[in-house]
């Protein structure tokens, strides 16, 4: 309890960090990012205009502190500010519509890619020397080799611009609306296909090494010995024995996984021009719209922690080592 | 120098090396590549000319093609592996040092510093890398250190964490303790004792690093925010993005430049399969004997095999 | 006279390591060993001197990578070595079971006790739920834990408690055999004596034969009916446990007994046996031990020396004490050790003390 408790404190703290850098980083950059701003409306914007951005981007005059504590109080009422690209949409409201995309792709994905290369990778280990072991985890990790949106490219280029199967791109097709129907669901279904695709080649060859290594090592355990000896049969073993303990340390790469496959996701989207953060996050780069440059930044991270805190949960729900009582 | 001598010859990196012929041929295709482009460098002229007609598919004249521009994709292919390879290789070095020396530092004298250390490098851990990267290299002025800077700030944690492990492990291991006891000068237990587990250690992060640096900088560059001026892999792929090669059908563009990146991350990896196999002893004794059975795949788990079922059995 | 059949049998058996480069390594040469049923047999030698090997060989279980180089294991009369997989699973732990040192290491550490308890009953066609938590009562009682602590997790037991976890697995299939590796080295000798006392009540309750493998020689003679001694994966000496104590006839089981001080005796020289243990790697030609014997001869560098009956214990010597019956240390008087019984009542009495 009292662990779980310690590391809840640990993320909160690392999100105030997150706070911190993003509110530090526009300020300890050479130049003014008002100047940028400006430049970039050029001189279109009125110094009305231009005094009333920088008040609500927080650009005063005041001390750091001050400006510090205002932009903390608008954080905790989600006032992220405004973007400059999309002005005058709020940048929480254009999270939010990105934010179920990204989720949907970024979860799916790996989601998949965990489950099936951590059988894959037990499977490998059980069976040393069978096509699973040396041809299909070779394969997988020699594809995994290539970058995230180069798997993109690839698979656009032969599925949807060669044969044509599946679209080249967007969450659902340009000019149907979003609705909860089935049709709906399999529009969504065929523009998400690609994307996690190449997420999921990228990513499974990683997790069935892991996994893979893991089992030759749990395999080599005293206590699996002992199981052979007790005359258990191989799926026992396999299974309750040397996977349960294996999947473990996999467990807690989950958890930094999260922050890997968000990354690579951004770059997938790019390639998909899939409406999820990472696309929105490269528009405001190449926009140089700060504010919501920022506030994917903050979110994305607060993302990431999340999904690591639920991971730390499921870890002290798996592993009965970490409940530590005595009897 | 015979230290270095001794250390390489009795080194279980000989031997895993033989064990291991795959990562024999992940480093040479490491050299290759790496030593490959530095050497045909002078010879091929500026990748950024502009030559002939763009979107000229692979010729005998021009072997990989042009691409969007009109330049030729096998200059720019050559030219992006030598820069890339070197900038990935430099901060992967800096930042295993980086991080090895935290976490060492950390673990070896424990109590606060390494209460502030190892927090440090847990938020480090935590913060997504990537989104970070992009912000900073938003805002970090469009030059060639800038990539530098934001890969390594990024990426030591991960061998910070190791190396703190490590030393915390050493620092209770029998053998130091008794080294210590004996009165062996610190240099002596340092170097005789935990050099050869720190090695495999260093190596193995380093190319795991490595793998990182190349991964990051290239998805950076593919956003533009790297130092377009080069020409690096990243903005090879960028280039092609932007003249959308896909959607001219214009494959050979992209296809040379992701092929050496994979080549180069699954020989790093290949490589690393070495590397982790001196430090996990199971892995090879494994290997040993199924080298030698005569049906592998029929072999059961847990099960002692017989002489008749090996080559070269001892017949006792 | 009719003699009993042998519940295993043991003939020129061999395990060799396979090597990356050279020969492959043997560490287990030629070793015979018989037991019959509800007989306690001890395997005494150093660390490292292949005991535990030939534990694992019996029941195939040696990890990689150790292999079968030679010779027989019988059980029942029937070949072991040969069975296929399934037929040995269903052998394993029904027959013959085994108890190990570590206790903590053995056992699963992400399942808690009942069920690991249960899966090897299951394993073997036990499968009726009523029936199997009336044999895990009986378990616990037998060991003398309590029903609370089937719930529990490896790690949250103590040392002892794991060990008589580990006894009352052994126990669950009613085994023939129960073969014991070093069971109480990692407990106090309080403890120690409880268990071993308990186990011994136990084999005469239920009447499976045992195999102890130890090294600490008192240890075994106090407890089993014959010993045989092992050195550098040979076996040097076997005999019933009197005559082993009386006339050892090879000089290292002579410099075993020696080793141990005995309680209760004068203050004596120990001596103990000089020099170091021989390594696999670089074994001694001929008899292993013939650079630490006091008693070597000329033939002992050249031939390995067979394991024949010579007297009233079966040794593998070319001068063996009794024919020289040279010194090996002062002649102190024949050590004494306690039967059985005044084991458990002293263990009982150090109890009460300790509370």
């Amino acid at each position: 309890m009292i662990k779980i408790l310690q590391r809840l404190v640990f993320y909160v703290v690392a999100i105030f960090l997150a706070l911190c850098i993003n509110f530090l980083i526009p300020r300890l950059m050479p130049g003014d990012p008002m100047n940028m701003i400006f430049a970039r409306f050029q001189g279109q914007m009125s110094p009305e205009a231009i005094a009333g951005l920088r008040q609500a981007m927080g650009f005063t005059d005041a001390s750091m502190a001050s400006q510090f504590l205002h932009y903390f109080t608008s954080i905790l009422q989600g006032n992220f500010g405004v973007s400059t690209s999309l002005f005058p949409a709020r940048v929480g409201d254009v999270i939010w519509q990105s934010l179920g995309w990204t989720v949907l792709l970024a979860g799916v994905s790996l989601l998949v890619s965990f489950s099936c290369g951590t059988v894959l990778g037990a499977l490998a280990a059980w069976r040393r020397g069978s096509w699973i072991d040396r041809v299909l985890t070779p394969a997988l990790i020699f594809i995994g080799s290539f970058p995230y949106f180069w798997l993109a490219m690839l698979l656009v280029y032969i599925f949807a611009y060669l044969v044509e199967w599946f679209p080249i791109g967007h969450a659902y097709s340009d000019g149907s609306k979003p609705a909860w129907t089935f049709a709906f669901f399999v529009d969504v279904m065929r523009h998400l296909f690609l994307p996690a695709l190449s997420i999921v080649l990228a990513t499974i060859g990683g997790w069935i090494l892991s996994m893979r290594n893991a089992m030759v090592s749990v395999l080599g355990s005293e206590f699996i010995n002992l199981a052979h000896c007790k005359g258990l049969s191989d799926r026992v073993v396999l299974v309750r024995y040397a996977m349960r303990n294996a999947l473990l340390p996999n467990i807690t790469g989950l958890g930094m996984a999260v922050g890997y496959v968000l990354a690579g996701s951004m770059l997938t989207e790019i390639v998909f021009s899939y409406p999820g953060q990472g696309y929105l996050l490269v528009q405001a780069v190449r926009n140089q719209d700060y504010p919501l440059m920022q506030g994917l930044f903050f979110c994305i991270t607060l993302a990431v922690l999340l999904a690591n805190w639920m991971v730390d949960l499921a870890y002290y729900w798996l592993d009965p080592r970490t409940r530590g009582q005595n009897i | 120098m015979t230290l270095l001598r001794t250390l390489v010859r009795q080194s279980p990196f000989h031997r895993a090396m033989r064990d291991y012929p795959a990562s024999l041929l992940g480093l040479a295709c490491l050299l290759l590549l790496g030593l490959g482009s530095v050497l045909l460098l002078p010879f091929i002229g500026d990748p950024r000319d502009f030559i002939a007609e763009p979107l000229l598919g692979p010729s005998t004249v021009y072997w990989f093609g042009t691409n969007g521009q009109g330049q030729d994709v096998w200059r720019q292919t050559v030219a992006g592996t030598a820069s890339s390879l070197g900038l990935a290789f430099a901060t992967g070095m800096s930042m295993t040092v980086i991080g090895a020396l935290i976490g060492l530092i950390a673990g070896y004298t424990g109590s606060w510093i390494d209460k502030i250390l190892s927090y440090a490098t847990n938020i480090a851990l935590v913060i997504p890398g990537l989104p970070l990267a992009i912000v900073l290299a938003a805002f970090l002025p469009s030059g060639p250190w800038s990539l530098y800077i934001v890969l390594v700030v990024t990426g030591w944690a991960w061998t910070a964490r190791v190396f703190r492990g490590l030393a915390l492990s050493l620092r209770s291991k029998d053998f130091v303790l008794a080294a210590a006891l004996a009165g062996e000068s610190r240099l002596r237990i340092v170097s005789f004792e935990l050099l050869p587990n720190l090695l495999a250690s260093f190596a193995s992060s380093a190319i795991g690093a490595t793998i990182y640096a190349i991964g990051a900088q290239v998805g950076l560059e593919f956003l533009g925010l790297g130092d377009m001026n080069r020409v690096s892999w990243g903005t090879n792929l960028y280039w092609a993005s932007n003249d959308a090669a896909l959607l001219t059908g214009s494959w050979w563009i992209f296809v040379p430049t992701g092929l050496c990146i994979a080549l180069a991350c699954s020989a790093l990896t290949l490589v690393s399969y070495a590397v982790d196999a001196v430090n996990n002893p199971s892995l090879r004794a494994e290997q040993v004997l199924n080298k030698r059975l005569r049906d592998p795949l029929r072999r059961a788990i847990g099960v002692t095999p017989l002489a008749k079922e090996i080559r070269h059995a001892l017949n006792a | 006279m009719l003699s009993t059949p042998n519940l295993l049998e043991i003939r020129d058996l061999s395990v060799a390591f396979a090597a990356v480069e050279g020969p492959d390594l043997l560490v287990l040469d030629q070793v015979s060993l018989e037991l019959k049923a509800g007989g306690i047999m001890g395997l005494v030698g150093e660390s490292g001197c292949g005991k535990s090997t030939l534990c694992r060989a019996i029941l195939k279980t040696l990890r990689a990578p150790a292999y079968i180089a030679g010779g027989h294991v019988s059980w029942q009369g029937e070949s072991l070595l040969d069975r296929p997989p399934p037929v040995l699973n269903q052998l394993r732990w029904r027959d013959i079971s085994m108890v190990v040192q570590s206790a903590l290491d053995s056992l699963n550490p992400v399942v808690n006790i009942e069920a690991q308890l249960l899966d090897t009953m299951r394993a073997h066609g036990y499968r009726n739920a009523e029936a199997n938590r009336e044999r895990l009562a009986e378990l616990i009682a037998l060991v003398g834990l309590e029903q609370r602590h089937l719930k529990a997790y490896p790690h949250e037991l103590s040392g002892g408690m794991r060990q008589r976890v580990v006894i009352a697995m052994a126990l669950a299939l009613n085994p023939k055999l129960l073969i014991m590796d070093e069971p109480t080295t990692a407990l106090d000798v309080v403890t120690q004596a409880e268990i071993l006392g308990h186990i011994l009540d136990l084999q005469e309750k239920l009447g499976f034969a045992i195999l102890l493998v130890t090294h600490d020689l008192p240890l075994a003679l106090e407890f089993c009916h014959e010993i045989s001694v092992m050195y550098a994966g040979r076996i040097v000496e076997r005999g019933k446990v009197g005559p082993l104590q009386q006339n050892p006839q090879h000089p290292y089981t002579a410099g075993l007994l020696h080793s141990f001080p005995q309680p209760g005796s004068k203050a004596q020289v120990m001596r103990g046996v000089p020099g170091d243990p021989a390594s696999f790697s670089s074994l001694p030609s001929g008899c292993a031990f013939h650079p630490r014997c006091t008693q070597a001869v000329g033939v002992c560098p050249e031939l390995v020396p067979k394991l024949e009956q010579k007297g009233s214990t079966t040794v593998a010597c070319h001068n063996p004490l009794q024919a020289s019956r040279a010194e090996i240390g002062p002649t102190s008087e024949s050590p004494k050790f306690m039967p059985n019984k005044k084991l458990q009542s002293l263990s009982s009495d150090l109890r009460a003390v300790q509370n």
